[in-house]
């Protein structure tokens, strides 16, 4: 083993006294290498001492804080969520019906080409793939009633 | 998701928390970016726990979140310097100054942003040279290159 080929390894020889036999025996010999180790042994320790590990007591409140801020972005999540679907749900019913005659809510199916392709293409969450009926379906399972009223969603039948 | 995995992190949080406070704080240096940065890991984590492998332990993937996070947070604040604790948190901690040949916590402010947490990565927490550069999204070549330099700017302030 040569001298550059050991100074990659002194941080894992630190790490792990004992484990690497060839490297330590190299050590022995050559006192370049030897005086880098003691180097790096003495910065890790002045690195420890002057930011010594938090004691567990002193961290309690940061701990709340941390898991409130979890606890916060797990429900906004899914608020987000019925709130996206439900946005895109009201454009689904209310656009198309500015264009018929019957001004009566239409569903996926009942689209052209392009709007279903243009519904297919909303990303709602990490490349997921939504549809009108899985918009309606999250909707009946999540929101409330009175948005369910609201969308006129109380008797959808979902095709899926 | 399944309910136990979603509560995974409300355990983890409190397990290890102080171990990635303590990651956080010899990255950044001072307490408020650390206590930032340490939250911030733990909402990254939630956010991508569909990525975590079980088969792996907990702390592993938290480190490099951890490094991440810091890594990312240092080089958004360039200007910041390291250590901006108050003076008297050092006050009771005993230095052994034969042993110290000069450290002086302000020589890491001589390193850039991906010096310092190659360095402390390497020596400190025991990252290989490939879990570096994985973890701080580049080669492991740019990892050794960066972490030789940071030796060399010490040991120039240090010997």
């Amino acid at each position: 083993m040569t001298c550059l080929e050991l100074q990659d390894l002194l941080p894992d020889i630190l790490q792990n006294p004992g484990k690497y036999p060839e490297a330590e025996a190299h050590l022995q010999e050559c006192a370049d290498c030897r005086e880098e180790l003691a180097f790096l042994r003495e910065l890790k320790e002045g690195i420890r001492l002057t930011l010594p590990d938090p004691d567990f007591t002193e961290t309690v409140d940061q701990r709340f804080k941390a898991l409130r801020r979890v606890r916060w972005e797990r429900r906004k999540q899914p608020l987000i969520y019925v709130a996206t679907m439900a946005a895109v749900l009201a454009l689904t019913l209310i656009l198309p019906g500015l264009f018929t005659d019957e001004n009566t809510p239409q569903f996926y199916a009942d689209y052209d080409t392009e709007t279903q392709e243009i519904l297919m293409s909303i990303d709602i969450a990490e490349g997921f793939q939504v549809s009108t009926d899985e918009i309606a379906l999250y909707l009946l399972e999540n929101a409330d009633m009175e948005t369910i009223k609201e969308l006129g969603l109380e008797n959808y039948q979902v095709k899926i | 998701m399944t309910e136990t995995r979603k509560h995974m992190i409300d355990k983890w949080i409190v397990q290890y928390y102080d171990a990635v406070l303590g990651m956080a704080l010899r990255l950044t240096g001072n307490r408020d970016d650390a206590e930032d940065c340490a939250q911030d890991v733990f909402i990254r984590a939630w956010k991508k726990l569909n990525t975590f492998r079980g088969d792996s332990h907990p702390m592993a993937w938290l480190k490099t979140i951890t490094y991440n996070t810091c890594y990312n947070h240092l080089n958004r604040n360039k200007s910041k310097t390291w250590n901006e604790m108050d003076e008297t948190q050092h006050a009771n901690i005993p230095v052994p100054e034969n042993q110290l040949r000069g450290f002086d916590p302000k020589h890491l402010e001589l390193l850039s942003p991906v010096e310092r947490s190659v360095l402390i990565a390497r020596i400190y927490d025991g990252l290989s040279f490939r879990e570096v550069a994985e973890t701080l999204n580049t080669s492991e070549n740019s990892a050794k290159v960066s972490y030789h330099n940071a030796i060399k700017k010490l040991r120039k302030v240090m010997l």
